[in-house]
């Protein structure tokens, strides 16, 4: 599905405080696969999510989704991708607070010619599949830690996208809620979607079947977790 | 919908300073609705004026009796002042000279309308420059026996209609026949000979005529109602037009004469005092209009440009699920026309009421298009610049940046 082929990403190329973020990575993701990215802080793996995302470019390279070039794509195509392939979560929760629960699952699906109705209807479903259906009406900023994190995760399954990628999902979360969090990825994960997580942590990324391990830039170790 | 719902996720966040940016730019919107309709008053009023600037006229403002003991609460030794007949005064004028004050009759059609009739001279009435619907021409209207020409305000009459009915004057009723000459256009404007000022220039002079009223061809007047016709309160005003035959000294002769009555003020003072007027409104209105532009401009500006820089996280979520830069500023744009059509609507309602309520609408604004123009690009400027200073601010970050910054909040 995802093919990334000698990606170099370096910041503030050609100035004197450039920092060289990606460094010559290979890497492919098929689908369904449910993949642990590891590694220090700063070694890379955010800006490697951001290029995965679509939203960071790099200097050299090539990113190919289904074998075809995300260089090529136009702004609007990159969009269209964002808005119908892949699901994106962050650790800082990201829902908009003035918005509620509902609203911000809904949101991927305003800038589709969804109906109102579907969308509150998507919307509803999405946010039972992660438990926290009864929550539509609040507002984000009256969510608890776990309740934000579900719902964007029901943000980046209404779409239901062939890859979620989330950049350590379970960052600001207890153990308790984190491993709930994992488990829902892990039940997401099953019904087809392949899920990339981040994480500094050796439980969580034991959730996954494979694990990539970056430093400095670079992939130094690709395995498959045997369970 | 859509793009007001996720427009409104910007407002919601900041709802006091929203609220007091409207306020702020529904006072502009009404501060640049005086300022131009006062200036489009005096210059329509100038304009009407025109070919009377050119011509002997003169103002002449009698002191009645019954003036100075109103106003002096009767100091004043009224047996010095001498008693005014104004057919006396008319045959002290040398040459056949327009001599004439404005008379009010009401006038009741067949059809159960009624009129108040104002009676003007001829002369003043062709020589007015009326703004009239239609191709209507009164400087070509012809007397006809029996006939009244009327020229009427407002949509009832049409020019050309042929009504029956009478006039009352006093106990007495004058069967007749009217013909509407012709109908005004907004704002229905007329020189009348009511209000006074110290300086008197032509927006002075300029009244606006009531739906209920009508200017009359007084010469179309049958003779017998004008006999006792002169009762006044205060001042008395006569619009005076020199015979043009005149030489200049008989004309000064006459001048003399008519200072003998009360104050004169001549076409040209007139028309100096209109010009003089016109430039201190500019002068004076000029800066403060455009500084009211500027002030709308910046704030809204200056807020749109705060609230997107602090709404970074919301646009990057609407860009990582799906929402193209295109989208985006559709979003700024409708936010931003949201703020100025929610100013933009009580400013034309406060408009629109003090144009319902004639006497508020003089004293406060004087509305015609070029209001309703200068409001309209107003209303451009202040949406297209603050939507020019955004897509700016936009255009310099990319996705990555805004999710950055999100993340560093
Ligand atoms: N916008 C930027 N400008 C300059 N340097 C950057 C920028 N973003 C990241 N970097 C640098 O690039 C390198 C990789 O950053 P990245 O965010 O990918 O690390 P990370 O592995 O996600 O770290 P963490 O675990 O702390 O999130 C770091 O050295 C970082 O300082
Ligand atoms: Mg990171």
């Amino acid at each position: 599905m995802i093919e990334l082929k000698n990606i170099y990403k370096t910041y503030n190329l050609g100035q004197p405080n450039a920092v060289v973020a990606l460094n010559d990575v290979s890497l492919k993701i098929e689908e369904g696969e449910f993949i642990a990215i590891i590694g220090k802080s700063g070694a890379g793996k955010s800006t490697l999510m951001h290029i995965l995302a679509c939203v960071e470019d790099y200097e050299k390279g090539e990113y190919l989704f289904d074998d075809q070039p995300v260089s090529k794509l136009s702004e609007s195509k990159k969009a269209k991708l964002r808005n119908k392939s892949i699901g994106t979560v962050f650790q800082d929760y990201s829902l908009i607070e003035t918005f509620s629960a509902g609203e911000n699952t809904e949101l991927p699906l305003m800038f589709t010619r969804c109906s109102k109705k579907e969308r509150k209807q998507r919307a509803e479903n999405a946010l039972r599949e992660v438990g926290i259906s009864k929550l539509y009406d609040q507002n984000a900023l009256k969510l608890s830690g776990g309740q934000r994190q579900r719902a964007a995760i029901a943000r980046a399954m209404i779409i239901k996208p062939r890859i979620i990628l989330a950049d350590e999902p379970t960052g600001a979360l207890d153990s308790e809620t984190s491993k709930q969090i994992m488990q829902l990825l892990t039940r997401i994960n099953k019904t087809g979607a392949a899920v990339v997580i981040i994480t500094h942590e050796k439980e969580i990324s034991d959730y996954c079947n494979r694990k990539i391990v970056i430093s400095d830039g670079r992939i130094v170790s690709d395995t498959l977790n045997e369970k | 919908m859509r793009l007001f719902k996720l427009a409104f996720g910007l407002i919601y966040r900041h709802m006091l300073l929203h609220a007091a940016l409207i306020i702020q730019m529904t006072a502009v919107f009404l501060i640049l609705a005086n300022i131009v309709s006062t200036i489009c008053l005096n210059l329509y009023s100038g304009n009407m004026m025109k070919n009377i600037f050119t011509q002997d006229f003169y103002r002449l403002e009698v002191l009645t009796e019954r003036f100075l003991r109103v106003s002096t609460g009767g100091m004043t030794d009224i047996s010095e002042i001498e008693a005014f007949d104004p057919e006396k005064v008319r045959g002290e004028l040398k040459g056949d000279p327009v001599f004439c004050n404005e008379y009010v009759y009401p006038a009741f059609f067949a059809d159960g309308r009624c009129l108040d009739l104002i009676f003007q001279d001829e002369r003043l009435i062709k020589n007015t420059n009326f703004l009239l619907r239609g191709t209507a021409n009164i400087e070509a209207s012809e007397k006809e026996e029996g006939v009244i020409r009327i020229i009427t305000a407002g949509g009832n009459y049409k020019t050309g209609d042929s009504l029956r009915g009478y006039i009352e004057v006093e106990d007495k009723t004058v069967e007749c026949e009217f013909k509407v000459a012709g109908t005004l256009k907004k704002p229905y404007s007329y020189l009348s000979a009511t209000n006074s000022a110290v300086s008197l220039s032509a927006s002075v002079i300029a009244e606006e005529l009531m739906p209920g009223q009508a200017i009359a061809f007084l010469d179309d007047m049958p003779d017998v109602t004008l006999k006792s016709a002169n009762d006044y309160s205060g001042f008395c005003i006569y619009h005076v037009f020199f015979d043009d035959s005149l030489t200049s000294k008989e004309k000064a002769g006459n001048l003399a004469t008519l200072q003998k009555y009360g104050s004169v003020t001549s076409a040209k003072e007139i028309e100096e005092n209109t010009k003089k007027e016109i430039s201190i409104w500019l002068e004076k209105k000029l800066p403060s209009l455009i500084f009211a532009a500027v002030i709308a401009v910046s704030g809204l500006s200056a807020v749109s440009l705060i609230n997107i820089s602090g709404n970074m996280n919301t646009f990057s979520l609407y860009c990582l699920s799906g929402c193209t830069k295109k989208r985006l500023y559709a979003i700024i744009l409708v936010y931003i026309l949201f703020i100025v059509s929610v100013s933009f609507i009580p400013a034309i309602g406060v408009l629109l009421i003090s144009g319902f309520f004639r006497r508020l609408a003089a004293a406060f604004v004087f509305i015609n298009h070029y209001t309703f123009i200068t409001l309209g690009i107003t209303a451009l400027t202040l949406i297209l610049i603050p939507v020019l200073f955004s897509l700016f601010a936009f255009r310099r970050k990319p996705l990555r940046a805004m999710i950055l910054d999100y993340k560093k909040q």
